[in-house]
């Protein structure tokens, strides 16, 4: 393998594994309205990072299956997409987080093992 | 913001914007208009402020943003296809078959058409209009071939781009409504509602459909609508009259446009038949409904319409031929006296409708013996 494919393998690894916890990730911080390019900063000062051209598609994803609401607020500046979680999204985001929990601690155990 | 990069950022978003769907275009326009003033006016701060590692021009910002082609795409949620993976080696398959079918019937008929032009004009000692004969038999080939082949592309991709929406609906039609519930057992591996229950026996057999079986149907039905669509006169009885070359067609060529519609309809009918079968691979429900409804119902229909609503063979048949055949015809009167043009008509419907029911019959049989448990 030359050095350019394992740089893509570790490049589409790498993608895989951030993949799955974007959505808990975005769930995590929607309790309270945000608009698409605060949450990017919210999340980055946090250390997660997401590029808006991930972020953007993914909010409306979810508002169309319901997680999120989103609402235009047509006042300041300009007009913002504002969007929050829906009862539902807080179901969801509660059992994801939960699923995430155990799912971190069984990693923890493979890792003391490996030990 | 200037001129030049509010330009940039309006060409950036209507590059986006363009590749989704109308209903969506004017709120992500919008969004994306949001974004990118919101990342211009974090780039103004962080020029003011000297902040290392930030996007500081308008450029910067749409290269970070990516391929406007590939931020489309994103939001996109699922793939489309006009032929998906489950059917596309099926439907790639078909397609060899049916173009080998074409490229063989159109060589065939264009020798055969060419060898009959040739013959008729092989008295003329000019060459060159021998030679026009041949290069005109050669074109001919040449722009059939390519008629039939884009035809038989067409119609092909169609069919399984029309089972391919309905399998698509099907799949929605099967798939409840995702629920929180449904989340533990997205982590376990398991799928609510589906049980190994589900799992269909493996078909008999004797009911599996194998793609070798259908290559000399599909090659058939191909060579026979080439060869009706393009040459119905080689169908002719020839002889010479006079020291010329004389041909009686079988087929009612002056009405020929309005028959030849029928036989692409029926082999239209007989090839969605043939795509279900290959598709679904053995013989079940949905392949004996599909022979019942495209290969028997339809196929009936379209041939008693053919034969009924046209004269599909040469009234004038007999009579030419009584004149250019001379003694033979006069030793064979009696028998020939029985071809009344109306009779041989109803005896060739009666032979394509028991062929047509025959592969009807055989497939049900089939299907109830081997195909249902």
């Amino acid at each position: 393998m030359d050095v350019g494919e394992e740089k893509d393998l570790r490049d589409s690894l790498l993608m895989e594994l951030r993949r799955g916890t974007l959505v808990l990730s975005v769930l995590s911080q929607m309790g309270t309205p945000k608009y698409g390019y605060s949450l990017v900063q919210s999340l980055e000062e946090k250390g997660v990072v997401i590029d808006p051209n991930t972020l953007y598609p993914l909010l409306r994803r979810l508002e169309k299956q319901g997680l999120l609401k989103s609402q235009w607020e047509m006042g300041g500046s300009k007009p913002r997409k504002y969007y929050q979680r829906t009862e539902y999204g807080s179901e969801i985001y509660r059992e994801l987080k939960g699923q995430w929990q155990s799912l971190a601690a069984g990693m923890e155990q493979l890792w003391k093992e490996e030990l | 913001m200037n001129k030049r990069d509010r330009d940039l950022m309006e060409r950036y978003i209507y590059q986006v914007v363009r590749r989704l769907p109308g209903e969506q275009r004017k709120e992500v326009g919008l969004e994306l208009q949001e974004l990118i003033g919101d990342m211009w006016e974090e780039a103004e701060a962080a020029k003011e402020t000297d902040t290392p590692g930030g996007a500081f021009s308008m450029d910067e910002i749409l290269i970070k943003l990516g391929n406007p082609a590939d931020f489309a795409k994103k939001y996109q949620d699922d793939a489309h296809y006009v032929i998906g993976p489950e059917y596309f080696d099926t439907y790639w398959w078909f397609m060899k078959i049916v173009l080998v079918g074409v490229l063989i019937s159109v060589l065939f008929v264009g020798v055969l058409e060419g060898c009959r032009e040739v013959s008729f004009n092989l008295d003329t000692p000019d060459f060159q209009i021998l030679a026009g004969v041949i290069a005109e038999a050669v074109a001919g080939m040449i722009a059939n071939g390519l008629v039939s082949a884009m035809g038989a592309f067409g119609a092909v991709t169609l069919i399984f781009a029309l089972l391919e929406r309905q399998r698509i609906k099907m799949d929605i039609g099967e798939t409840a409504k995702w629920t929180a519930r449904e989340l533990e057992n997205a982590f376990s591996g398991k799928k609510d509602g589906w049980t190994p229950g589900h799992l269909e026996p493996i078909p008999h057999k004797k009911a599996l459909i194998k793609r070798s079986d259908s290559i000399v149907s599909i090659i058939f039905s191909v060579f026979v609508c080439v060869l009706l669509l393009f040459a119905p006169e080689v169908l002719s009885v020839v002889s010479r009259e006079n020291g010329q070359w004389v041909s009686v067609p079988a087929m009612n060529l002056a009405e020929w446009n309005r028959i030849y519609p029928w036989i692409l309809l029926s082999t239209l009918f007989g090839v969605v038949d043939s795509v279900i079968r290959l598709a679904v691979g053995h013989y079940c429900k949905t392949v004996m409904l599909s022979g019942i409804v495209f290969g028997g119902i339809l196929q009936t229909a379209t041939c008693i319409a053919a034969f009924k609503t046209t004269t599909f063979l040469n009234p004038d048949f007999i009579e030419n031929c009584g004149r250019l055949l001379g003694e033979v015809f006069a030793e064979n009167r009696e028998f020939l006296a029985y071809w009344n043009i109306e009779t041989v008509t109803n005896v060739v419907l009666i032979i394509c409708l028991v062929v047509i029911l025959a592969e009807v019959a055989v497939t049900v049989y089939k299907t109830l013996r081997y195909g249902i448990e």
